[in-house]
C-alpha cells in the first residue's frame, strides 16, 4: 500500500510546503484538493512531486455541490464544476480522482428518482474521466441526511447502474465506521474496482479524527490487515485539526507504518 | 383577509390540483414554490391564469433545495442569487407577490460565521435592489434551528434593516422562530411582507395549527393591524384536506379573520 496525505490535513500550510512536509514524513503519496491546487502552476507541483517521489491522487470538490440535485441549476453547476476538476486532475497526472456522489435533499422525491438522478450524473462524469485518462472513485459515504451512497452494496449497485469501464470507488474507513464493523465491510469491498482509500478514525457518527485520536474506535491495524488481502494502491490519511497538521503528519505515518510491521 | 395554503404542504400534488382544493378547502389564496412549476412558459401561464380564474391570491416562495445564496462555492452562490432573482421576473411577469426567499447558511461547520454574514449581506442587498428595480416585494425569512443557518432570530432579521428600500422586508415565520425558542416575537425593523404560520413541538416545525404547540399569537393579532400581505399556512406535506380545513378554521377563530 501506498501511505498519503491529504492536503486538508495539512490546510494550515501554502500548497508547496505540504509537498514537502509530505514527502520528509515519509508519505509516498499526496491527496490535491481540487480547491487547493490553484495554489502552484500544475507544471510546478508535476516537477515537485516527481522529484520527491509523491504519487498524486486527487480530490474533488465538495462543498456546497450536488452532482443528484433535483435543482436543475445546482445540479447542472455542480457537474460543471466536477468535470472541470477531472480536467484538472488530468493536467496534474493524476491517476485517480475521488467524487463525493450527491445527496438527496428534496424529501418529497422518491429513492428511484434520487438514483436515478445519481446514475445519470456519475455516469456523465465517468464518461468524462474516461475521456481524460483519469480514474473516477466514486466515495463512499457517511451515514448522513441525504446521503444514499453509503454501503459497499451501495456502490456495487451505482457501478452496475453505470455501466461505465473503469468507473472505481473511494473507500473511506471512517465513513464505513459510521454504518457498522469495519473489518466486516471491508470484506465486502473486495469485489469492488477500489481505486483509493481514505483513512482516519471516528467516533460514534463522528468521522475523520486523526488516526491516534485515544476517543477512536475503529480498529485500524485490523481494517489494514484485511486491506492488505486486496488492495495495494493509495491509502489517504485524513483529519484536520487546526494548527497540527505537522504533527498530525507525522505521528500518522509512524503508526501506519507500524501497524503493517506488526501485521507482517 | 383568508389565509392563504403554501404548496410545501401539498407537495406531491400537481400544481394545478393543488390550486382547485386550495379554492375548495376556502382559503384565499396559495403559495407556489418555484421548485414545482413546469418547466415551460406555456404550462406556467396556465397555472397562473387558472389561479386567477379561482381568484386566488398568488405569492411565490424562491427555490430552497441546495440553493445557498451565501455559498462558500461561488458558482453555487451565483446560480443561487440568480433563481432567486428568477422568481422575483416570474412575480413581475404575473404582477404576484410577495416573494419569499431564505437567507444563506455556513457551507461548512469550520467557516467564519461573521465572514459569512457579510457574504450574506451583500448577497440580500443585490436580490433587495433587484426586487425594486422589477417592483416586486420581497420577503427574507427567518430559519429554523438548524447548525449551519445564519438568520434565526428578530436581530438577525434587523442586521439588514440598513438595506430597506419600499420592496424589500421580510417573511417571518412563526414556527422556524419557535424552534429558537422564539415563541412570540418582536416586530422587526423591516416591514413584513408575509407571515408562514404552523405549530410546532419539541423543535418539530409545521404541524398542523389545531394540534397546539408553543407558537403564540399574541404578537401576531398586533402586526395584523394594517397588515395586507399574506398569512400562509405551511404545513409538513400532509395529503388530508380536513387537516388544512381544521388548520384554516383554527386560524380564522384565533385571528378573528
Amino acid at each position: 500500500m501506498l501511505f498519503g496525505i491529504s492536503t486538508k490535513v495539512l490546510r494550515d500550510y501554502p500548497l508547496e510546503d505540504a509537498i514537502y512536509i509530505a514527502a520528509d514524513q515519509g508519505y509516498q503519496a499526496i491527496e490535491l484538493w481540487v480547491d487547493d491546487v490553484h495554489q502552484l502552476h500544475p507544471d510546478r507541483i508535476i516537477q515537485l512531486t516527481d522529484r520527491l517521489g509523491l504519487t498524486r491522487t486527487v480530490h474533488l470538490l465538495t462543498e456546497d455541490l450536488n452532482i443528484a440535485s433535483f435543482n436543475p441549476g445546482i445540479r447542472k453547476e455542480s457537474l460543471r464544476q466536477q468535470a472541470e476538476g477531472l480536467r484538472c486532475a488530468a493536467q496534474l497526472g493524476a491517476g485517480a480522482a475521488t467524487l463525493h456522489p450527491g445527496r438527496k435533499t428534496a424529501k418529497t422525491r422518491t429513492m428511484e428518482e434520487a438514483w436515478a438522478c445519481q446514475t445519470e450524473a456519475v455516469r456523465e462524469l465517468a464518461w468524462v474521466a474516461g475521456e481524460l485518462g483519469v480514474t473516477l472513485c466514486v466515495e463512499g459515504m457517511e451515514k448522513l441526511n441525504g446521503e444514499f451512497i453509503l454501503s459497499c452494496e451501495d456502490l456495487a449497485a451505482l457501478l452496475a447502474r453505470c455501466d461505465v469501464p473503469g468507473l472505481s470507488v473511494t473507500l473511506d474507513i471512517a465513513h464505513l465506521h459510521t454504518l457498522g464493523n469495519v473489518q466486516t465491510l471491508l470484506q465486502q469491498a473486495k469485489a469492488l474496482p477500489v481505486g483509493n482509500v481514505h483513512i482516519s478514525q471516528s467516533r460514534g457518527s463522528k468521522p475523520h479524527l486523526t488516526l491516534f485520536d485515544p476517543a477512536g474506535e475503529i480498529d485500524c491495524r485490523g481494517a489494514l490487515a484485511v486491506l492488505d488481502t486486496f488492495y495495494q494502491k493509495t491509502v489517504i490519511v485524513e483529519g484536520y485539526v487546526s494548527g497540527q497538521g505537522l504533527e498530525i503528519a507525522r505521528r500518522s505515518i509512524r503508526q501506519l507504518e507500524t501497524m503493517l510491521e506488526d501485521r507482517i | 383577509m383568508k389565509p392563504v395554503i403554501s404548496m410545501s404542504t401539498l407537495r406531491g400534488i400537481p400544481v394545478k390540483d393543488s390550486i382547485a382544493l386550495a379554492r375548495e378547502c376556502g382559503f384565499g389564496g396559495i403559495e407556489i414554490q418555484m421548485d414545482y412549476l413546469p418547466e415551460t412558459e406555456e404550462e406556467t401561464d396556465a397555472i397562473f391564469q387558472m389561479a386567477r380564474d379561482a381568484k386566488l391570491r398568488v405569492s411565490l416562495h424562491a427555490p430552497c433545495g441546495d440553493i445557498n445564496i451565501s455559498a462558500l462555492n461561488r458558482g453555487i452562490r451565483e446560480e443561487s442569487i440568480r433563481q432567486v432573482m428568477q422568481t422575483i421576473d416570474l412575480a413581475a411577469r404575473y404582477k404576484v407577490g410577495p416573494v419569499t426567499f431564505h437567507p444563506g447558511r455556513l457551507s461548512s461547520a469550520r467557516e467564519d460565521r461573521e465572514e459569512k454574514w457579510q457574504v450574506l449581506r451583500r448577497a440580500v442587498s443585490l436580490i433587495s435592489r433587484y426586487a425594486l428595480e422589477k417592483d416586486v416585494f420581497v420577503g427574507l425569512e427567518n430559519m429554523e434551528a438548524r447548525k449551519k443557518e445564519l438568520v434565526l432570530s428578530v436581530d438577525d432579521l434587523n442586521r439588514f434593516a440598513d438595506l430597506e428600500n419600499p420592496r424589500f422586508g421580510v417573511t417571518m415565520d412563526l414556527s422556524h422562530f419557535a424552534t429558537n425558542g422564539i415563541t412570540d416575537p418582536e416586530r422587526p425593523l423591516l416591514p413584513i411582507h408575509n407571515i408562514h404560520i404552523s405549530q410546532s413541538r419539541e423543535g418539530k416545525p409545521h404541524l398542523p395549527m389545531q394540534d397546539g404547540g408553543s407558537v403564540l399569537t399574541g404578537a401576531l393579532k398586533q402586526w395584523l393591524q394594517n397588515y395586507t400581505g399574506c398569512i400562509v399556512l405551511e404545513l409538513k406535506s400532509i395529503r388530508d384536506p380536513e387537516i388544512y380545513r381544521k388548520s384554516l378554521e383554527w386560524l380564522k377563530k384565533e385571528l378573528a379573520l
